[in-house]
């Protein structure tokens, strides 16, 4: 080998050396400079919500489906109590189909003619669907947005239980949205997430588990006084509620009957200046997404909370909601000279990428 | 390719190092199918993103490339992740911008913004890179995300003599559009009260191409954006929204005019002219029978 082609792979192992080392030598010196409240967040960031997602139509049963397709799970008419043989089905929902199996009954007069053969079977039409299936608050408006837009509306069982379905869908990428409202009309975060759906087959979401509500009863409170932190969940879940101080700390609550929990809050061990908290729900090892974060301050007095003011300011025709008229007028206005100033809701003195962006976080569909 | 990874992995290091508390970071890259290429050649590079550890809802920036060296000839935003574009992708003198939202925003890998079909011109090494880009973190505030990009680097041969650069198959759609709802609405604060029309649909296939908003008939058209302020604002006449995509397939929407349809919508109208005509010439042959 030549001292030049030596040379050559040299720089290369000492090139892939440091590659591979690079992030090493960087989580090392991110945690040498990182404070203890970091690694809290970190190791509780790895506890998330998850959803489940199958697909009824693709002749694989999954574990929400009776069947699916030919798949019958190894089950046969015979497992049905009273039919002795015939051919059971799968019907388009993924649930068993008894109509072609029979009984041993032998009709009287012994057995006529064979019926005719019959002809095709009626053409199924093709239907691209989604079912979405979760649990939100006792009795509360749950809204699926698709893409966007407001899809279906529907109210929570006693239980908490909700389910709906979306017909009309194309095959392709959806991203779909889910919220609730809570008894006193306050909105939870929403659980947004990108789903495929399949050509003539219905996807099903399940396992969804809606954010509780949060509030608190001050926006500043007066240092070592009780702040209360409320808000609506599932019920009888447990209530994790994270602060968010220079030193990171969480507690726990529990939800009544209806969902309702309560965290007193006692302020002696923060400091004072700016706060936060957000909380999320726990039942059966099942965990919720988080709530919004609501914002608190620890100071020499104490104020009644206030209403979050870049809401409302986000709904710009004042209708109650956050949608395509208001990203449609604001639109109107991007990149245009002399915009009115009420678009502008971080008050920077333009309309830019910065306001859609809160608009897209207030969005109610 | 090699620099290029590096040049990232030093930046995440930065990052790192000097925002401890950030534990984030979204990537913007290509998908392509190869990088060598010859003249004539066409491919297609999808622009992805990846966001794992949180949801970004606002994104920005462009695409930058010679146009000596490549020519756009289609671009689709079929099965994006964005749901509403400011800027829809558009070719412009060598470069292609875009931004747009998604409301809740997208948490993910892979998350497909657009895809730009290219005719290579001419031989050499070129790229296409990303410039000027945004992506904002669904937080209520815009917070801007710490985002690395893998840029494109291509490599262009001349076409050998007596070969033909390879086909490129149309990208095929025979699906519509959505069904979309349009909304007629109007508000003392925006344009001074005037009634106009807000509306989107998505295209899974090709991706719309434009609307359409057509006042009291179908020959009365104009290719327009939401929101549209109507020029009719006593809403007479039936109100057309057509959503068109990429291939031509469109979805046709009626509104019924809320303020009533214009005479000749009416049928009742014709009923009543066709009675008195009948009516009048009865007459006419009664009074001319009388004088003969």
């Amino acid at each position: 080998m030549r001292r030049n082609d030596l040379l050559f792979v040299m720089k290369k192992v000492l090139g892939k050396i440091i590659l591979f080392s690079l992030p090493l030598l960087v989580i090392s010196l991110g945690a040498f400079f990182s404070y203890s409240d970091f690694v809290i967040a970190a190791s509780t960031a790895s506890v998330s919500a998850t959803i489940k997602i199958e697909i009824c139509g693709d002749s694989v049963k999954d574990d929400g489906e009776e069947c699916d397709g030919s798949d019958l799970n190894g089950q046969s008419c015979t497992n049905f109590s009273g039919f002795t043989g015939g051919t059971l089905s799968c019907s388009a929902g993924c649930l068993f189909v008894t109509t072609g199996c029979t009984t041993a009954v032998t009709p009287p007069g012994g057995g006529g003619g064979g019926g005719g053969g019959g002809g095709g079977g009626p053409i199924t039409p093709v239907i691209t669907s989604a079912v979405f299936v979760g649990r939100a608050y006792p009795g509360s408006s749950v809204t699926l947005l698709k893409d966007g837009q407001l899809a279906v509306r529907t109210v929570a069982g006693p239980d908490a239980n909700f389910q709906m379905t979306l017909a009309g869908l194309s095959a392709g990428n959806y991203i779909f949205s889910l919220y609730t409202t809570d008894s006193v009309g306050r909105q939870s975060s929403a659980l947004t997430f990108p789903v495929y759906v399949t050509s003539g087959a219905t996807t099903r979401v399940s396992g969804i588990f809606l954010a509780p509500t949060i509030a608190a009863d001050k926006s500043e409170v007066k240092h070592g006084d009780t702040l209360s932190i409320f808000g609506q969940s599932l019920p009888q879940s447990e209530i994790t509620v994270q602060v968010n101080s220079t030193q990171e700390f969480f507690a726990k609550a529990r939800a009544d009957k209806d969902g309702v929990y309560l965290y007193n809050l006692d302020t002696a061990f923060l400091e004072i200046g700016d706060h936060s908290a957000r909380s999320k729900s726990t039942v059966e090892n099942e965990i919720s997404a988080y709530s919004d974060r609501v914002a608190f301050k620890v100071g020499t007095k104490s104020v009644n909370e206030v209403v979050d003011t870049t809401y409302k300011k986000a709904d710009l025709n004042r209708d109650g909601s956050i949608n395509l008229v208001d990203f449609s007028v604001a639109a109107y206005w991007y990149k245009r000279k002399s915009p009115p100033t009420k678009y502008d809701l971080n008050n920077d003195g333009k309309i830019d990428l910065v306001d859609f962006s809160i608009m897209a976080y207030y969005w109610t569909g | 390719m090699y620099l290029s990874k590096f040049k990232n992995l030093i930046i995440i290091a930065l990052v790192f190092v000097l925002f401890p508390n950030v534990a984030f970071a979204a990537s913007l890259y290509f998908n392509s199918p190869k990088t060598d290429y010859t003249v004539g050649e066409q491919f297609t590079a999808s622009v992805l993103v990846d966001s794992v550890s949180e949801p970004i809802n606002a994104f920005e920036g462009k695409l930058v490339f010679s146009d000596d060296q490549l020519e756009v000839k289609e671009i689709f935003i079929g099965n994006s992740i964005i749901n509403f574009w400011l800027d829809a992708p558009k070719a412009d003198k060598g470069e292609i911008r875009f931004s747009g939202i998604v409301p809740g925003g997208f948490q993910g890998d892979n998350g497909l913004l657009f895809s730009a079909v290219f005719r290579v011109l001419s031989t050499g090494s070129g790229a296409i890179k990303f410039s000027d880009y945004k992506l904002l973190l669904n937080d209520g505030l815009g917070t801007m995300a710490v985002t690395t990009v893998a840029n494109l680097n291509l490599t262009i041969k001349p076409l050998a003599i007596g070969a033909s650069a390879p086909d490129y198959l149309p990208f095929p759609d025979g699906t519509l559009p959505e069904e979309f709802t349009p909304e007629l609405t109007r508000s003392p604060e925006e344009f001074g009260n005037q009634w106009f029309l807000v509306f989107a649909t998505q295209d899974k296939g090709s991706g719309i191409d434009y609307y359409e908003v057509c006042e009291g008939s179908q020959d009365n058209c104009e290719k327009t954006d939401s929101p549209y302020i109507l020029k009719d604002q006593n809403l007479v006449g039936k109100i057309f929204v057509k959503a068109v995509d990429k291939r031509g397939n469109g979805r046709l929407v009626v509104l019924e005019p809320p303020g009533g349809l214009v005479w000749y919508e009416k049928y009742q109208n014709y009923v009543i002219i066709l009675l008195v005509s009948i009516a009048s010439i009865l007459l006419v042959l009664k009074k001319y029978a009388r004088r003969v």
